[in-house]
C-alpha cells in the first residue's frame, strides 16, 4: 500500500514537472525529483529536506563534495554521485558554450576570462590556484591546477608557474585563484605575487595578462580593478569593487577594504 | 527563453550589463559585442528575443551610442588592446 502511495507521489511530481516547469517548482520538489532517479522505492522527501537543511540551497546540496553529501541519512554512494554528477555536466555546459566552433574558448576580454575561470573552479573547496596557459590570440592553450591549499590559504612555487607557461608554449598567463570564505578583495600577497611572476615570466617573453580572484559567482579582475558579477553564469554586470561591496556582499566585508 | 542577440548564434546568449538606472538599460552582447538599449516607458527584462527590438533600441545601428551617456562600466575592454597596460609592472618590494 505504502509502495503504491509513493509511486503515485512520484508520478505526481513528474507530472509537475512537465506541466509546469522547474521554474514552478521550490527546491525541496526538484531535489526530491532528482533524488528519484538515484534513489528507487524509497520516499525521498525527507531526504531533500535533510540536504537542503544541511546545505542551504540547491546549488549548495549540487555542488557539495559526495562525501559530504553521504554523511547525510539517506544519502548512499549512488545518490551523491548522482547529484554532484548533475553539477559536473552544467560545469562542462557552461564550459562548451564558450567554444567557438573549432572547439576553442578565446578569453579576450575580462569578462570571458572572469566565465571561464568561474566554470573552472565551481566545486573547488579549498584555495585552488590555476593557471591558464594561452596563446597571441587569447585563445586557451591548457588550464593547470597547480596548487591546492587550505580554505583560507594556498602557497605555490613561482618557478610551477613559469614551466606550466614554457610546456604549452604559452604567450599569455592568466591566473586564477578562489576565496571560499566569498570575500572578494584581493590580498596584498596576492597583488605581490601576481607581480612577482610577470617580472620572471616578462623574461621569458610571457606576459601576465590578468590575475583573477573568484567567489561562487564573482569574480575580481586586478588588470581592471573591476568585479564581475555573474547573476547567471550568462549575465554578467561589471561593477566596482566598492559597488560590489555595497550591493551584493555582507557588510563585514566592507570593512576589509578600509 | 532568454534574450538572442541578432548574431544569432545558436544557444548562447551570454549579456553584459552595462547600465541599468530605473526603465534604462544598456546591455552588451558578449559574442557580437553589439550594444542595445532599452528604455522609456517599457522595461525589457532579458526574457524577450532581440530579432525584432521594438523597444530595444540597437545603439551601434542607429548611431545613437556615446560614451559619455552611461556610466560604462563594462565597456569592452580586451586583453590584447594595443594601449594594454599592464598593473603587473613594477616593484615587488
Amino acid at each position: 500500500m505504502d509502495e503504491n502511495l509513493h509511486k503515485g507521489h512520484r508520478e505526481r511530481i513528474r507530472k509537475a514537472y512537465l506541466e509546469r516547469g522547474m521554474d514552478s517548482m521550490p527546491d525541496h520538489a526538484v531535489l526530491e525529483l532528482l533524488l528519484t532517479y538515484a534513489i528507487p522505492r524509497r520516499d525521498v522527501n525527507d531526504t531533500a529536506h535533510l540536504l537542503l537543511n544541511r546545505f542551504g540551497s540547491l546549488n549548495n546540496v549540487l555542488s557539495a563534495d559526495p562525501r559530504e553529501l553521504m554523511q547525510t541519512e539517506g544519502v548512499g554512494q549512488s545518490a551523491a554521485v548522482f547529484l554532484h554528477m548533475l553539477f559536473d555536466a552544467h560545469r562542462r555546459l557552461n564550459l562548451q558554450t564558450m567554444q567557438n566552433a573549432n572547439g576553442k574558448v578565446r578569453l579576450e576580454t575580462p569578462q570571458d576570462a572572469c566565465r571561464y575561470a568561474l566554470a573552472l573552479s565551481a566545486s573547488d573547496r579549498n584555495e585552488t590556484l590555476r593557471v591558464i596557459s594561452l596563446d597571441a590570440s587569447m585563445t586557451v592553450l591548457h588550464d593547470d591546477v597547480l596548487e591546492v591549499g587550505t580554505p583560507t590559504n594556498v602557497h605555490f612555487e613561482p618557478r610551477r608557474v613559469v614551466e606550466t607557461a614554457l610546456l604549452h608554449n604559452a604567450r599569455y598567463l592568466i591566473l586564477t585563484h578562489n576565496h571560499p570564505s566569498n570575500i572578494l578583495v584581493p590580498s596584498s600577497d596576492d597583488v605581490k605575487t601576481a607581480k612577482m611572476i610577470q617580472e620572471i615570466a616578462s623574461k621569458l617573453e610571457i606576459d601576465v595578462r590578468d590575475q583573477l580572484i573568484l567567489t561562487k559567482n564573482a569574480a575580481y579582475s586586478y588588470q581592471y580593478d573591476r568585479v564581475f558579477f555573474f547573476s547567471t553564469p550568462a549575465i554578467c554586470h561589471a561593477m566596482s569593487l566598492e559597488e560590489y561591496c555595497d550591493t551584493i556582499c555582507a557588510p563585514r566585508t566592507k570593512s576589509k577594504l578600509s | 527563453m532568454q534574450a538572442k542577440c541578432i548574431c544569432r548564434v545558436p544557444d548562447i546568449n551570454n549579456w553584459t550589463i552595462i547600465h541599468i538606472t530605473g526603465r534604462d538599460r544598456v546591455i552588451r552582447c558578449s559574442q557580437c559585442r553589439q550594444i542595445w538599449h532599452s528604455y522609456g516607458s517599457y522595461t525589457k527584462e532579458l526574457t524577450e528575443d532581440l530579432v525584432s527590438p521594438y523597444e530595444w533600441r540597437h545603439l551601434i545601428r542607429t548611431q545613437e551610442y556615446h560614451k559619455g551617456d552611461y556610466e560604462i562600466e563594462g565597456e569592452p575592454e580586451s586583453y590584447l588592446d594595443p594601449a594594454f597596460e599592464s598593473r603587473f609592472e613594477g616593484e615587488t618590494e
